[in-house]
């Protein structure tokens, strides 16, 4: 007994009679420029491109900024500030090697104190609301304990 | 997860938003959409004007879009329907202006650079005779074939799309398939019957 021939169409259907291949080889034209920006504006991709170049262009703005902040500090072209509201001395009092929430309290109220005592009120108020941000039930004021000028 | 749920994925994706789902959903089909569209209607320009359509289509219903079928069927349904709404529009036209809207397209828009008959030779004698052949072939037995190679989908499918039977779906495919290897074949043989001289390269 003998099996009927294979039908073309299933032949075709598992791609064994090289008609797949043939048209695959064939030239492949891609859609035009024109129609892929347009249809890419729809989905809003363009949108998304442009928000990108937003940013970049934002992050770029804010780095010269900085750069910029710290050359006049540097340089010391700003206006001369008192003693202890310097932006030197600011930036000094507010740099922490920790997270605010990891640094000890007790430490950090004599840290402000200290300030005070130095004359430094600007630096001390800075400290003291950050300190503040992190330990509720502060009050705006410096505590009269650690005003050490009064 | 298999490349039909991945497509579906990445349409629910964009429905919540993620523009970049569509981004990579667009790439994978842009092209064979683009295929298929140019080679049912012979017509660059439509074929762009149709392009858009479609994914305007697409866009527009991205919050309803269920995946209840392969992704692929879902773009290809929209873009027969588009083809056969654009034929329409250009039958009506043809009403109110006297020419023939299935007659063949103008000289100017008979395809691509690379499908004219000028620059046919720099293609290939073979792809040529088969694109030839597939531009020959009755509309619906061409359209049975080219959702089979660009939209790689199976009979079901394509008879659900065209919205005819199984049966037929198969019929037009078998005649599709018969026209175009008979089509290859005779170029072969045209070929092996060359005389060798015109076969070989010059040096």
């Amino acid at each position: 007994m003998t099996l009927p021939p294979e039908d073309e169409l299933e032949r075709y259907l598992r791609g064994a009679d090289g008609l797949s291949s043939a048209y695959r080889r064939a030239a492949r034209p891609s859609p035009p420029q024109a129609s892929e920006r347009r249809v890419r504006a729809l989905a809003g991709l363009d949108r998304v491109r442009r928000g990108v170049r937003r940013d970049l262009a934002a992050y770029a703005a804010c780095g010269l900024l900085a750069l910029a902040a710290l050359l006049s500090i540097g340089s010391g072209t700003r206006p001369a500030s008192p003693p202890g509201e310097s932006p030197q001395f600011m930036h000094a009092a507010l740099r922490t090697g920790a997270p605010d929430r990891a640094r000890d309290p007790s430490a950090w109220l004599g840290r402000i104190a200290e300030l005070r005592a130095q004359g430094h009120t600007a630096a001390a108020a800075a400290e003291w609301r950050r300190f503040c941000a992190v330990h509720a039930g502060c009050r705006d004021e410096l505590p009269g304990h650690l005003d050490l000028s009064r | 997860m298999d490349a039909i749920d991945r497509d579906g994925e990445l349409m629910l994706r964009y429905g919540c938003g993620d523009v970049a789902a569509f981004e990579k959903l667009y790439e994978r089909h842009k092209g064979a959409l683009y295929r298929y569209l140019l080679r049912q209607v012979r017509d660059p320009v439509l074929a762009s004007d149709l392009f858009q359509e479609v994914w305007s289509r697409v866009i527009a219903v991205r919050n309803r879009y269920e995946a209840r079928a392969k992704f692929a069927t879902f773009l290809f349904h929209i873009a027969h329907h588009c083809t056969i709404d654009q034929h329409r529009r250009r039958r009506t036209a043809a009403a109110a202006g006297g020419f023939d809207p299935d007659g063949p397209p103008p000289p100017e828009a008979e395809g691509p650079e690379h499908e004219r008959p000028d620059r046919i030779a720099e293609y290939g004698e073979q792809r040529s005779a088969l694109l030839a052949a597939l531009a020959q072939l009755p509309p619906e037995q061409r359209e049975a074939f080219l959702l089979r190679e660009e939209g790689g989908l199976g009979v079901e499918e394509i008879a659900r799309i065209t919205h005819v039977g199984v049966e037929t779906a198969k019929s037009r495919l078998r005649y599709a398939v018969r026209k175009l290897r008979s089509a290859l074949a005779e170029t072969d043989s045209n070929a092996a019957h060359q005389p060798l001289v015109t076969r070989l390269r010059p040096l």
